[in-house]
């Protein structure tokens, strides 16, 4: 199954400089040296390009090899200029590979790909392979710029106090709905309701089992990572009455259906319903209320890392706030340091569909790794939902 | 000095060869290929039965060695056993539909078609020069609701309001029908080509009629090629992945898309060893439905009169 949501490819329809101004980059001297003072040791770019001031090498024993290999989601979830400036800064040569999703990077990681410094696991994918032992414990001396991090992202279910991983973005889990063409929705009943009645035939859902099933758990007021038989029972009956009614169940056309108008109602990640709504004015994204998913993508390094100095290095340099708030406009995923809006495009950081507010935040459940056998009940309801 | 030495150590391999029993030199010839399909064939099947008898991890990604045989057990639930039925329902259905039209189209080309043959041939022949992927893509566009079908259709008052047939089976059908075509036309052309032409007149001069001599002599002739045709477009079919989901829209589900959904799902929704499971399970009954196939038809290879 692919994934898009970290694919922004500006040929289809997404956000371009033409609705969201570009990152400005002009950072002012002064604000360069307030915040290198801050930061003490951390590395610092200066603003136009590629000036290098303090330049600072981590202290893990020993120098950095010069390489280093980034293995991510798909090529536009990292952007090119902040790339550019790791590169230059610390004399290093990247390289990159893509994955389209979790269970790619757990399968290629567990045969034995070797190589990787960087991947980008979201947060249970991290659970599962800390587990494993197949990331390598971060050394938080060496990545400062965690003091930017904000607190909620410190203590997640799946890597509590970070041991393993840092967070490089977030999003939410909702339904984008046409405000043209259908009545105001708020909740996971509007959306079920009028999937099953305005919208039939004109509805997709994403082609992922966790955000499908945990929707409708949600729905139905259960936990999103729910494995209770019962529950899980209800969950199956609605499904099944959903399934006549959908357009399709896809995660690579979504945006694409939502811009040409041919979906007028989508389960979808917030950065994809934000994308068509480039397209489509009229589209707005619901965070139900009765609560959602937030998902947090991570950097983290391999334990087998030919490189684990330099990785620290390159985390902690897009941990830095005026890096970080510049990734924004590359990915239009939510950045997790409240330091980054003071640097951030302000159409963006306004933007409630990337920046909910506390309130909503404080609906939203994390998708943890599942019981094996709960994942397995889940597999078997999402394999009838897709072939009924 | 290497010149000179070259010959004779070329000539020493080439007598060592030759003293080889006949066996041997077929054996060393064979070499290569054997150690293709052993790497790249035969290992990956063998390492896909071992992983069939495997645990699921329960989140994707290999599973915990063992022996065990849930997932052959999962196979009898019924909503599996479905999906095998409308995978093989459509490759029959796609395997006739590509009969049906591809043997009047491969008679007239090697029959009626004279000097515009090779043009017509290679205008069968060139959309395969495009990527299977960017082709069914394109189905996608013209099957739109508002697509260039849709608004052909309606401009000619065929059709009231727009076509609803994206996402459904009867856009998967199109893309079957469109994209194995070409598959069964060439056997059947090849055999139509080849067909001695003088058994024909001599039908005729006996007094059959056109039907008849169709029946008796052109069909019959024929067959190996209608054979062939069959096979290379229902083999693919049974494992087809692409086509239901792009014009499916990933909702209706094929045999190959459950397969991969087992091996490329999110989260929970991939399990390693039950995607071996189906796939052991999809070989070992095309092998089966081949050799029925086959034996039925083993009398068509023995036809007399084979041209060529």
């Amino acid at each position: 199954m692919a994934d898009t949501r970290r694919t922004h490819d500006p040929a289809s329809g997404r956000l371009d400089t033409a609705t969201t101004p570009r990152w400005n980059p002009s950072l002012s001297r002064r604000g360069f040296l307030a915040a290198s003072a801050a930061v003490g040791a951390s590395a610092w770019l200066a603003a136009c390009g590629a000036q290098t001031t303090t330049k600072t090498v981590p202290k893990l024993g020993t120098k950095l090899e010069g390489q280093l290999h980034i293995y991510n989601w798909g090529s536009y979830y990292l952007g090119r200029d902040d790339l550019k400036a790791f590169q230059q800064q610390f004399n290093q040569t990247v390289t990159e590979d893509s994955y389209d999703s979790n269970e790619t990077l757990l399968a290629k990681v567990q045969a034995g790909a070797a190589g990787y410094d960087v991947v980008v696991p979201t947060g249970y994918m991290v659970q599962i392979m800390a587990a494993q032992g197949l990331l390598y414990p971060l050394q938080h001396d060496h990545i400062p710029n965690y003091q930017y991090v904000d607190a909620m992202f410190k203590t997640l279910p799946f890597d509590v106090g970070n041991k393993y991983s840092m967070p490089k973005d977030w999003g939410t889990t909702g339904f984008g709905y046409r405000s043209d063409l259908l009545p105001a929705a708020t909740s996971w009943q509007d959306f079920f309701t009028l999937a099953t009645g305005k919208a039939s035939g004109k509805t997709i859902v994403l082609d992922g089992v966790n955000e499908v099933i945990g929707s409708l758990c949600k729905m139905l007021g259960f936990s999103y990572n729910s494995v209770d038989p019962a529950q899980l029972e209800q969950v199956r009956q609605k499904l099944l009455a959903l399934k006549p009614h959908l357009l399709a169940i896809t995660a690579t056309d979504d945006i694409t259906l939502m811009s040409n108008g041919k979906a007028i109602l989508a389960l979808d990640w917030n950065g994809n319903v934000l994308s068509a709504q480039a397209q489509q004015a009229a589209l707005q994204y619901v965070i139900p209320s009765e609560g959602s998913e937030f998902w947090v993508d991570n950097w983290a390094l391999l334990k087998n890392a030919p490189d684990p100095i330099a990785g620290h290095a390159f985390i902690n340099f897009l941990l830095d706030p005026k890096i970080s708030s510049k990734e924004i406009t590359t990915t239009y995923y939510a950045q997790c340091e409240t330091e980054a809006f003071k640097y951030m495009d302000q159409t963006l950081a306004s933007n409630a569909v990337i920046y909910p507010n506390q309130g909503t935040i404080s609906r939203l459940e994390a998708q943890q790794a599942l019981s094996s056998d709960g994942a397995k009940l889940r597999k078997q309801i999402w394999d009838e939902f897709k072939a009924a | 000095m290497r010149a000179s030495a070259n010959p004779s150590l070329r000539d020493r391999g080439f007598s060592a060869i030759q003293r080889l029993p006949l066996w041997g030199r077929s054996l060393l010839l064979l070499a290569p290929a054997f150690v293709w399909y052993g790497v790249f064939f035969l290992a990956p099947l063998v390492n896909m039965v071992i992983i069939s008898f495997e645990e699921s991890s329960g989140y994707g990604g290999p599973p915990a060695p063992g022996f065990h045989l849930d997932s052959y057990r999962q196979l009898l639930n019924p909503l599996y056993l479905k999906v095998f039925g409308v995978t093989l329902r459509m490759a029959l259905l796609g395997t006739v539909a590509c009969l049906l039209v591809g043997y009047p189209l491969a008679y007239f080309l090697a029959t009626r078609a004279s000097r515009h043959k090779t043009t017509l041939l290679l205008l069968i022949i060139v959309p395969f020069w495009t990527s299977f992927l960017i082709r069914t893509y394109a189905w996608e566009t013209i099957l739109d609701s508002d697509g260039v079908l849709s608004n052909i259709l309606q401009a000619l008052g065929i059709t009231h309001g727009s076509l609803n047939v994206l996402y459904t089976p009867t856009a998967i059908f199109i893309g079957i029908l469109y994209n194995y075509l070409p598959l069964m036309i060439f056997p059947l052309y090849v055999a139509l080509d080849r067909l001695d032409k003088r058994l024909v007149e001599a039908s005729k001069d006996l007094g059959a009629g056109r039907i008849a001599t169709f029946w008796q002599v052109t069909l019959p002739l024929t067959l190996p090629g209608v054979v062939t045709g069959c096979l290379l477009v229902f083999i693919p079919l049974t494992g087809e992945y692409l086509i239901p989901a792009i014009l499916g829209g990933s909702k209706n589900l094929f045999m190959g898309n459950l397969i991969g959904e087992q091996f490329q799902g999110q989260g929970a929704s991939s399990d390693w060893p039950f995607g071996a499971a189906l796939g052991v399970t999809v070989v070992v009954l095309l092998l089966i439905v081949v050799n029925i196939y086959l034996l039925a038809f083993r009398r068509v290879q023995s036809v007399p009169g084979q041209a060529g």
